[in-house]
């Protein structure tokens, strides 16, 4: 208990001479006691540079109302100790809200001493717990704001990505779009020296021709799904009610080789999917193309379509199962990527972006796609969808 | 029989000029054909000044074809000044372009082009697109014709 203002005993007694003779009474024991000579000086000491107040009885009682004022206004932590020296038979009211210890005289000086100690103990306690509560406070302020200053950064890194994202979406398109001139030049010219000069050419030189032709074909193929792609990245999208089952088999309709007898079968029924019809139309085409293409040499290509509820109902996922030469697990990340095939055009030809499109597509109808496979054994792609209510 | 029709390209590319004529060698058009390679000459054709003022040597086009990304006056400047003349508002516009821009598209049909067609990939293509474009435009189609300047 030193000499700081918020361990100071008060002191207040009918007159100077009281205050004086109680303080020296206590001095002996390394108490800071302060005497205070009026009630207004006293109320402004309690709230932060004081311990407790040692008073009387007559006194305490005259100014109840003043000083419950100010015992009133204390904080939350604070339950400012109140000693008061009674008469015998005095008619103190008891004050159930003040922190009050009546000590009744005449008194023996070690138990005015006691019980002043155990008063400032107490205050000290209360003293631990506002600090405890400043640091609290303290620390939740720091959190606070490191957390705006947080969510600020996101927020500006965020929108820097969405801007680098627009960036290069728009030069992809733009560079798929202004390479589609001189393909055409490419492709025209060979074309042209053909038609014009196929006599005067040998077989090699005919072949070199073919060669560049069809390279420029494959070229401008690749050009125009990395367009089909950036469309569907960046474009415009609505949702609506879609019957899948009636857009498959439109796409069917378009593909010679699956509008064979028994090649593709629908289980119905789908449900009614939500859904952007044209960028659908394309996951649909670009699924079943790859059931069309990816078959061992001289099998017939068959697919299997069937649609199942996903938990907890607000999805449903389509299978598209095949019989083809099926895809090792170790791929199947893979293939989901812009030119990520796994076999050489001689083998398959194909640009090796469809797959990308389709999730591409797939995710920006707020949806996902997958797929079980093993080499050898067909391979079961699903997309989920969002049903339509 | 509309073969008198006079064909006006518009476009900047040599190249594309180059195989545009061949495609219709190849699909039989044998109509007058002219080309320019900017808006402002489009423009200049059209309404018979500069040097396009001889309408004998440059006559009036019963059809153009037109492309939208050019030089000095793009394509779409050039199809909203042309529909905005009286002479010139009935003249058919075929917008044959590289660009699949929704935008461009909408602005277009808006602005009154008669039909939206793309720059196909390969020579074959364009002559096959060139032969359609005979059997519709010069072979069915109707055309109205006011005497230009």
């Amino acid at each position: 208990m030193g000499d700081v203002l918020q361990d100071r005993l008060l002191v207040l007694m009918p007159t100077a001479r009281d205050a004086q003779r109680t303080i020296n009474a206590l001095s002996g024991s390394r108490l800071a006691c302060v005497a205070c000579e009026t009630l207004a000086e006293l109320c402004s000491k309690i709230p932060t540079s004081a311990a407790a107040l040692l008073t009387e009885e007559a006194i305490a009682r005259d100014t109840q109302d003043h000083l419950g004022k100010a015992l009133q206004e204390q904080p939350p932590w604070s339950d400012f100790p109140v000693i008061v020296l009674s008469h015998a038979g005095g008619a103190m009211q008891r004050r159930p809200t003040w922190n009050m210890t009546l000590v009744e005289r005449p008194l023996r000086f070690e138990t005015l001493r006691s019980v002043v100690e155990t008063a400032l103990r107490h205050r000290h306690h209360q003293y631990q717990i506002r600090d405890a509560l400043l640091n609290l406070t303290r620390a939740q302020e720091e959190l606070r704001a490191a957390n705006r200053e947080l969510e600020q950064r996101v927020e500006e890194r965020t929108q820097r990505l969405r801007e680098t994202i627009i960036e290069l979406e728009a030069f992809s398109y733009t560079v798929s779009h202004d390479l589609r001139a001189p393909l055409r030049a490419i492709e025209g010219y060979a074309e042209a020296l053909r038609n014009d000069y196929a006599d005067r050419l040998d077989d090699q030189g005919r072949t070199f021709l073919s060669k560049i032709s069809f390279s420029a074909e494959r070229l401008d193929l690749m050009v125009k799904d990395v367009l089909a792609y950036s469309r569907i990245a960046k474009g415009e999208i609505e949702l609506g009610p879609v019957n899948i089952a009636n857009l498959i088999r439109h796409v069917v309709e378009s593909y010679p080789l699956l509008g064979e007898a028994g090649a593709v079968t629908i289980r119905e029924p789908l449900p009614r999917l939500l859904a952007h019809p044209a960028y659908l139309t394309q996951c649909v085409s670009n699924l079943l193309g790859n059931a069309v293409k990816f078959v061992a040499p001289g099998q017939k290509p068959k697919v299997t379509i069937w649609a199942e509820d996903e938990p907890p109902g607000t999805h449903a996922r389509v299978w598209f199962e095949d019989n083809g030469i099926g895809i090792a697990p170790e791929h199947h990340k893979q293939i989901f990527e812009i030119f990520g095939r796994i076999h050489s055009t001689q083998k398959f030809e194909g640009t090796g972006i469809g797959l990308a499109i389709v999730r591409k597509a797939v995710e920006r109808m707020g949806g996902t796609v997958g797929l079980t496979s093993e080499l050898g054994n067909g391979t079961r792609f699903w997309l989920s969808l969002k049903k339509a209510v | 029989m509309n073969r008198s029709k006079t064909i006006l390209l518009v476009e900047d590319s040599q190249d594309d000029v180059f195989f545009m004529q061949r495609a219709l060698k190849e699909a039989s058009i044998t109509n007058p054909f002219f080309v320019v390679g900017n808006g402002q000459e489009a423009m200049d054709y059209l309404s018979g000044t500069a040097k396009f003022s001889d309408r004998s040597k440059y006559p009036m086009p019963g059809l153009i074809f037109l492309d939208l990304k050019l030089p000095l006056k793009r394509g779409l400047e050039v199809l909203s000044w042309l529909r905005e003349q009286e002479s010139l508002c009935n003249v058919v516009v075929v917008v044959l372009t590289s660009s699949q821009e929704p935008n461009d598209l909408r602005e277009a049909y808006r602005l009154g082009a008669n039909s939206y067609l793309l720059k196909p990939g390969s020579t074959a293509q364009l002559v096959e697109l060139m032969k359609v474009v005979k059997a519709y435009w010069f072979e069915s189609n109707l055309f109205f014709t006011v005497e230009g300047p």
